[in-house]
């Protein structure tokens, strides 16, 4: 189990230096990719068309720097069977390093992004107050959440090569329905109480009471969040555990 | 007469086929790699694997890695998680060559302390000179052979599993490499090599081992086996 941590670690670090030293800007990416993503949702979602919310734009921040994380570890996860298959050919190596080094590079540059959300909040109409204490629980529960839905999709998708594409779609379709453009609860209530189901939209709910209105997180929330990620992660373990000898085997 | 060497792996009637992944059932198709492989590798062997293309060689010595598993019959390993010396097709292209000596090292599940004394060693072994900090992905064929062996070399301890690593690589690059090897059997390791090279064979080989159309044929002496796979 050490050495698995080790093998993370390094493999995490690696991913980040290699991403750095590939483009001109390097690490500024990480702080510029959320805000140019910001931009263009704000364009389209308050110049184009007028929304009367003050706190929009810390409001659809908090929605793009927390999808943002998401959707790329999941995209990701879901191909890396596929793309580390030339290394497992050589190593016999624990595949859950690989979806879970993923989550963890993802994890770090959303960190900066996330850090200088937090700077802003202040300026942008939210609150930074004794509740933001709640951030840190709500982090740890959008990790968890993410590496366990990415370990159950690095174990499945390769045995559907057409799901990685699926995927790719289903992802559109749940970010118009996790409420990173608008407010979830302005949806009539029958739809909202089918919508809070979706952790994701759930969790970035979460952040935004804590950052926009100051308060703490609901429990109950909090605590479906938690065992959902528990069961994903044992889960996706559990799968790619057990088809850990036949991913180098399918062509 | 009996061998009275320890089993370093037994391998028993092992079949093992490739599958094209589909996403419905009716689209999936195996080709098989391996069908019948039965034979024991004992510690100290210097043990070539020979055959035409397709026969099986690299699945045979990825069952031996751990890497895959047999469908049916069983592969008893005395050392998990052996790593095959190829061409470098784990590095990661986007790194240095000294990075991806760490990562590979790690990888291979050896220490950290071990990979850093031993990282100068490497370095200077594999040759390759200020390229060592530039990204892989700017490395020949046989800069990348190099730098592999020379991991290997110094990072598996136990068991050797080489991929024709010959192949790539210059004259210099294969006298130094076989004299190296020559010098790792002398302290006992075991080396499982993969290799079309006869003379490769002949030098460093004490077994071979013929696989054909995934069946491995019944043993002869080193000479005699070349013979028939020459002539076959």
């Amino acid at each position: 189990m050490f050495q698995n941590i080790n093998i993370i670690y390094y493999r995490t670090l690696a991913e980040l230096k290699a991403e750095a030293s590939n483009s001109f800007a390097g690490y500024i990416w990480w702080v510029l990719q959320p805000l140019l993503a910001l931009a263009v949702y704000y364009t389209a979602f308050h110049w184009l068309i007028p929304n009367p919310d003050q706190n929009f734009v810390l409001f659809l921040f908090i929605g793009i720097t927390v999808w943002q994380f998401w959707a790329n570890t999941l995209l990701r996860s879901s191909s890396s069977m596929i793309v580390y298959r030339p290394l497992m050919l050589q190593l016999d190596i624990e595949k859950y390093v690989f979806p879970v080094s993923i989550c963890c590079v993802n994890f770090i540059k959303f960190t900066v992004a996330f850090v200088l959300l937090l700077v802003l909040t202040p300026v942008l109409g939210g609150i930074l107050g004794c509740s933001a204490i709640h951030l840190l629980e709500l982090l740890i529960l959008l990790f968890l959440l993410t590496c366990g839905t990415g370990m159950i999709l690095a174990a499945i998708a390769p045995f559907f090569p057409d799901l990685i594409m699926v995927i790719d779609f289903l992802l559109h379709l749940m970010m118009f329905l996790s409420g990173v453009f608008f407010d979830l609860t302005l949806l009539p209530k029958e739809i909202q109480k089918l919508l809070f189901w979706n952790p994701i939209a759930s969790l970035m709910t979460q952040f935004r009471k804590v950052l926009m209105d100051g308060s703490v997180p609901e429990w109950n929330t909090i605590s479906y969040i938690f065992l959902l990620s528990i069961l994903l992660l044992f889960g996706g373990g559990g799968l790619l555990k057990l088809f850990s000898r036949k991913y180098p085997r399918l062509t | 007469m009996m061998n009275t060497k320890k089993i370093v792996y037994d391998i028993q009637h092992i079949e093992m086929n490739y599958i094209k992944s589909a996403t419905f059932p009716w689209q999936k198709k195996k080709f098989p790699a391996l069908k019948d492989v039965n034979f024991q590798i004992y510690a100290g062997d210097v043990l070539g694997i020979i055959g035409r293309n397709g026969a099986g060689k690299s699945t045979l010595l990825r069952l031996l890695a751990g890497i895959l598993a047999p469908d049916t019959g069983e592969v008893i390993r005395k050392y998990q998680h052996i790593g095959i010396l190829s061409f470098g097709s784990a590095f990661e292209d986007r790194l240095s060559g000294r990075q991806n000596i760490m990562l590979q090292g790690i990888q291979s599940g050896v220490p950290r302390k071990i990979i850093c004394e031993n990282e100068d060693a490497i370095i200077e072994l594999a040759g390759l000179g200020v390229f060592i900090d530039q990204p892989i992905k700017v490395y020949s064929t046989g800069m990348r052979a190099r730098l592999g062996f020379a991991i290997a070399y110094y990072l598996h301890s136990q068991v050797l599993l080489i991929d024709e690593v010959f192949v790539a690589g210059d004259d210099e690059f294969q006298k130094k490499a076989g004299l190296l090897i020559t010098q790792k059997i002398q302290s006992g390791i075991t080396v499982i090599m993969v290799t079309h090279d006869m003379g490769v064979v002949r030098h460093l080989c004490t077994r071979v081992i013929q696989i054909e159309q995934g069946v491995s044929l019944p043993e002869l002496p080193v000479e005699e086996s070349i013979n028939r796979y020459q002539n076959s």
